[in-house]
């Protein structure tokens, strides 16, 4: 089970909807409670549970922002190094890891980062040897 | 008129007063009681749409918490 709160059996679950899905999902369960909310009266209890979720709402949409973001810099970055332009490559990478170390939690980013400035840095080392080489 | 029938008609018309008084203060409670049934239901309809509130709050919880976990990997969240 991957936890109490989402009683998922593997975690591999996870990846059956997309993210996307399941923020508009969370959207539309979100206003039909503030709908729901209108006519249930003064309630305290569910006033603050409320403001929680809409608050766990807005930071899933902030992650999902930086997701793309990164996601998109990456994807950047690799169309980038494949042309063979290595410094743009590296703008994007820095972009990434700049998400990343401003607090984007993404194993996802992270792998495909670490992938990139790995066949960067292979590239570089390549540049190196051949500029030795050639010496 | 005897003076028995006087005093007959006396008690009957104190009866008369006594029954009069239990009507209108039956009328009075039934009055109560449906402004609180009212009330009840009104409550009771508010309760059934607090209780669909924590409900779609809770679907939209469960679904915010699988979109943390699809955006950050399961072995970070969980």
């Amino acid at each position: 089970m991957c936890c109490r709160a989402c009683s998922l059996t593997s975690p591999w679950q996870v990846g059956v909807k997309p993210n996307s899905e399941l923020i508009a999902e969370a959207s539309q369960h979100l206003a039909l409670a503030r709908e729901a909310r209108r006519l249930a009266g003064v309630n305290d209890g569910l006033n603050k549970k409320m403001m929680e979720t809409e608050t766990a709402m807005a930071s899933v949409e902030a992650w999902a922002r930086g997701f793309e973001e990164g996601e998109v810099a990456l994807q950047r970055g690799k169309e980038a190094l494949a042309k063979g332009d290595r410094d743009e490559a590296a703008g994007h990478c820095r972009v990434a890891r700049e998400l990343l170390n401003g607090g984007l939690q993404s194993e996802a980013l992270r792998g495909a980062l670490q992938e990139l400035e790995q066949d960067l840095n292979a590239g570089f080392r390549c540049i190196r040897v051949s500029t030795f080489s050639s010496s | 008129m005897k003076q028995d029938d006087v005093g007959k008609a006396k008690s009957e018309a104190v009866r008369a007063r006594e029954e009069l008084g239990r009507a209108g203060e039956l009328k009075a409670h039934s009055q109560r009681l449906a402004a609180l049934e009212a009330a009840a239901s009104a409550r009771g309809q508010e309760l059934e749409w607090s209780q669909r509130t924590f409900e779609e709050l809770d679907s939209a919880t469960r679904s915010l918490h699988l979109a943390k976990v699809w955006l950050v990997g399961p072995t970070q969240m969980c």
